[in-house]
């Protein structure tokens, strides 16, 4: 009872997220801010990771995002939706980093996965996953950039939609029709 | 949400083609303990210390004060010393004067493609570099289209002559004494979008001994050493949890800081998992009268002995009959007995799409109460459900979840109000994006359990030094100021040539927690509900009509006469304002690259134009031939507010004025019908000023009176709501701002939205 009863009553505990409530426990303290850390690191470096093409430079603006975060959440002041304005930091990051990179990456190149880090040698790809790889890869970077939030970053349909102000509806339908065109080519392929 | 895709095999193979690796412990720890240090040394900032700052005249100031507290407080004091002799600079908070204060040499600025970045003043002293900057003429365009979306993000700097940068946190390190000249770095403009407007911005300044008229008001800090118990409803023996762990004493404020350690949950007193819930705060004098109390980003609160403690921070007026006596007054809330549930299944469909709603009526009797489901809806990310109960049923904890789901929200009630009919929502599409919102035959579990609520008072009495008490009981009104929070009281009620105008309010409509806008005669009788679920009220000049925002955004027009309700096609947005001739509305909504920003509808919904490209505006009011409308516009780098007008024929802006002492929250400057004055709120969020459409002639009419909602009428009269202190509801007065002739008009507890005094 007693786990439940907590759940159950007090508007504190019963309202607001988990998510929620570290954001408000890291306006009164900074140090709370680690849980939101915690809640979003792996989210943020797998999609930086995708974006710029290795682990180390992902490591990097992962770090450079969560620090501008830090810095700048004084400044955030809904109580949800932590996700879309974290990751519009990490894509500016990612810009920034593009624009400092010209001569050695580029948003183009940032595609060709899996690179020189030992921890990608160790993922095994199927033969299908391989070509819905390139499937992916060959798709214009608006299309990755959706699924890429959606599967790498793990960010719901609204909160995409608030990220590239859409309607939700077609946020969904962006990624449904894309979903089922990717197969449909996936199984022309496989024939 | 669509479960048919979002689970299916082929969205995991997709997750998988990415084949990126989960990010190393090892960095995510380090990032862990980077973010961990930053959060401490925000956490910890350096204590101040005592000295004294050159300027001499302050230094005499300073030591009288020392030799009047040495005189006055003794051993046998509440309060027991004076440990620290500090300086205040109104804006910039207390600064340390041990060793001597800098400050800026002359403002410095630079201008690029129109952009102007000023730094207006600087404040230097042994503990801290204080830094005061404006930012104009930063196009909308350059912004991004919703405040989710954060632009640059890069934060400014110092940058010394050896080379060595300093990055602020609230500001800038110490400059060391020997080093006059810095130059302030701003890599780009806050929050604009990359290559929008000129980056790597660089202000040299340089610093000059601070001038002996620097106004530097004295402050005694003491540090109380025991604090009386008076805590209602609680043993004498026990530990008064509300401490006062600090106080400023600084001119005609003190300001009291403090700490609350009351944990419910670890009182043995209580059953298991109980918890406090603070309902009210007051503040009162020996007199009993209520002491007005007010919140200064300027203070630095002492860290507090636990960390689960919370600390709290009132500055009052020295316009109190001491002692004061600071009340937290809630409820011990506990469970009682065991949790019931009930169950039913409930058919979504595969598919639920939002919007959607189901009439249920099903009957359950739980915790002896019958409880009625009316109805379950879909929302954005979950469901709602309505009940029906016996009167005191919500007063207990119900909820409802889903079997099999675990909800990432919602589920159950709170609040203090137990009404019978109430909803609950639960939502399941979170912020990682799976699991999605459940859907199909689904297990519905309605949750019951008993609590109990028992009323609690903390409270701790506080007297400053006997000797200073004088004074205090007096306090002398300040030229031009109508009302101040001690004389609300003192207000008669609305005169009998009066009553017969109406005024529009924001209030709750019905026990279902609804808010709406309601019309009242200024007496407080004949209440009429207008828009049972609405919001941003204005009425018409006629007083035949009210222009509101609905929930879905739109602007929408109520006739009075009718209540019929028409949306405007086209027209979405909020902060509708009827132009004097009552064709036009002016509203602030969002289109092309700016948002929030001025838009104008005929009254009748046609010809919707989007007037300005500007970006946060607030709508002011309209010249009296309906041919000009004022808005206020943001600066980016302050909290300033600019006060321009747009020819609507031509499109011309003009640059009136602006106001350095707004709120940064919610401005609410308005225009009078006249255009002789512009009514604001004060920076405290609770003052309203006046000023010439000019800038001239600014002077306080209100002062810390809680000010929210404010309007005018035609013949020149001023409608505010004054909330109260730690409350919902208001008081709404109507003030003659020339003769300040003022009335209260009983009865009204809302927000003030529009007034027709014919």
């Amino acid at each position: 009872m007693a786990e439940s009863c907590k759940t159950l009553t007090s508007e504190q505990f019963e309202r607001e997220s988990e998510e929620a409530r570290f954001i408000r426990a890291a306006r009164q303290d900074p140090r709370a801010f680690g849980e939101l850390y915690k809640l979003y690191v792996n989210h943020v470096f797998k999609y930086l990771c995708s974006r710029v093409g290795n682990v180390h430079d992902a490591e990097d603006i992962t770090a450079q995002t969560f620090l501008a975060a830090f810095e700048a959440f004084d400044r955030f002041h809904r109580d949800g939706n932590f996700a879309p304005w974290l990751f519009a930091i990490a894509r500016n990051k990612a810009t920034d980093h593009f624009r400092q990179h010209k001569n050695s990456t580029s948003i183009d190149a940032a595609g060709d996965f899996p690179v020189d880090s030992d921890p990608l040698t160790d993922m095994i790809r199927s033969e299908q996953a391989a070509a819905l790889s390139k499937l992916i890869h060959d798709l214009p970077e608006e299309e990755q950039e959706l699924l890429r939030l959606r599967f790498l970053a793990g960010m719901s349909f609204p909160q995409i939609a608030l990220l590239f102000h859409h309607n939700e509806d077609a946020v969904k339908k962006t990624i449904y029709r894309l979903l089922a065109r990717l197969q449909s080519q996936l199984e022309v392929s496989n024939e | 949400m669509n479960n048919d895709i979002s689970n299916t095999q082929f969205e995991e193979d997709v997750h998988k083609s990415f084949a990126i690796p989960e990010a190393r412990p090892e960095f995510v720890n380090q990032v862990y303990k980077d973010l961990m240090q930053r959060a401490a040394a925000k956490t910890n900032k350096p204590r101040l210390i005592l000295g004294m700052r050159p300027a001499w005249t302050v230094v005499l100031a300073v030591f009288t004060l020392l030799v009047i507290s040495t005189i006055v407080i003794g051993p046998q004091k509440v309060y027991a010393s004076v440990l620290k002799l500090l300086g205040y600079i109104p804006g910039v908070g207390i600064v340390d004067q041990s060793s001597p204060i800098r400050v800026l040499a002359e403002p410095v600025s630079i201008t690029k493609d129109g952009i102007s970045i000023t730094v207006t003043s600087a404040t230097l002293t042994g503990e801290r570099t204080h830094l005061d900057y404006r930012i104009y003429g930063v196009p909308g365009s350059a912004y991004p289209l919703s405040e989710d979306v954060l632009g640059c993000s890069q934060q400014p700097y110092l940058r010394l002559p050896d080379g060595k940068q300093l990055t602020p946190e609230k500001d800038f390190p110490p400059i060391p004494e020997s080093v006059n000249e810095a130059v302030l770095v701003l890599p780009c403009i806050f929050n604009t979008l990359p290559g929008t407007v000129p980056e790597n911005w660089e202000l040299k300044l340089t610093f000059v001994p601070a001038p002996p008229d620097l106004t530097l008001v004295p402050v005694i800090e003491s540090v109380p050493t025991k604090t009386p118990s008076m805590a209602g409803n609680t043993l004498a023996s026990e530990i008064n949890p509300l401490v006062i762990s600090k106080v400023l004493d600084i001119e005609d404020k003190f300001v009291l800081m403090g700490e609350f350690s009351y944990r419910a949950d670890k009182d043995v007193s209580l059953p298991a998992d109980s918890w406090w819930n603070l309902n009210q705060v007051s503040i009162t004098g020996a007199d009993g009268r209520e002491v007005p109390q007010s919140y200064s980003n300027d203070f630095e609160l002492p860290p507090p002995t636990n960390a689960e403690n919370e600390t709290w921070l009132y500055q009052l007026d020295k316009n109190f009959i001491p002692p004061v006596t600071i009340t937290w007054s809630g409820q011990v809330i506990s469970p009682e007995g065991s949790k019931e549930q009930a169950e039913f299944e409930f058919n979504a469909g595969l598919n639920p799409q939002n919007g959607r709603e189901w009439t249920i009526n099903k009957d359950f009797k739980l915790g002896g109460y019958n409880i009625r489901l009316v109805s379950i809806a879909t929302g954005p990310e979950g469901y709602s459900f309505h009940f029906l109960a016996d009167p005191g049923a919500s007063a207990n904890a119900i909820s409802v979840n889903i079997a099999g789901y675990t909800p990432n929200c919602g589920g159950g009630g709170g609040g203090n109000d137990f009404p019978v009919e109430f909803d609950r929502s639960v939502c399941y599409a979170n912020f990682n994006g799976s699991p999605e919102f459940p859907g199909g035959k689904v297990k519905i579990i309605l949750n019951f359990q008993a609590l109990t609520r028992k009323d609690k008072t903390f409270q701790v009495q506080w007297s400053p030094d006997t000797t200073q008490t004088g004074p205090f009981a007096t306090s002398t009104p300040q030229m031009g100021v109508c009302l101040a929070a001690d004389t609300l009281a003192q207000i008669k009620p609305v005169s009998a040539d009066l009553a017969s105008g109406t005024v529009l309010v924001y209030e709750q409509t019905d026990s279902a927690n609804h808010w709406g806008l309601v019309l009242y005669n200024l007496n407080g009788s004949g209440k009429r509900v207008v828009v049972p679920n609405g919001n941003w009220g204005s009425l018409s000049p006629d007083g035949s009509k009210v222009a509101y925002s609905a929930l879905d955004n739109g602007i929408h027009v109520v006739d009075l006469a009718t209540l019929a309700d028409k949306a405007l096609p086209n027209s979405t947005g909020y902060d509708p304002n009827w132009s004097p001739d009552g064709k036009q509305i002016a509203y602030i909504g969002s289109g092309d690259s700016a948002i929030s920003s001025l838009f104008v509808v005929n009254a009748d919904g046609t010809q919707v134009r989007h007037v300005s490209n500007w970006t946060y505006e607030a709508v002011v009011g309209w010249s009296a031939d309906s041919s000009q409308l004022y808005f206020a516009a943001p600066f980016t780098g302050g909290v300033a507010w600019k006060i321009n007008s747009i020819d609507l024929a031509s499109g011309t802006v003009q640059e009136h004025f602006t106001i350095e002492n707004g709120t940064p929250k919610f401005l609410n400057a308005k225009l009078s019908l006249d255009g002789k004055w512009i009514a604001y709120r004060g920076r405290d969020n609770s003052s309203l000023y006046l000023v010439h459409p000019d800038g001239s002639d600014m002077h306080l009419v209100l002062d810390n009176a809680g000010v929210d909602g404010v309007e005018w009428s035609s013949s020149g009269w001023l409608v505010a709501s004054l909330r109260k202190t730690n409350s919902d509801e208001s008081i709404v007065v109507l003030i003659n701002p020339e003769s300040c002739t003022s009335y209260l008009l009983s009865g009204l507890k809302g927000e003030v939205e529009g007034v027709f005094i014919p």
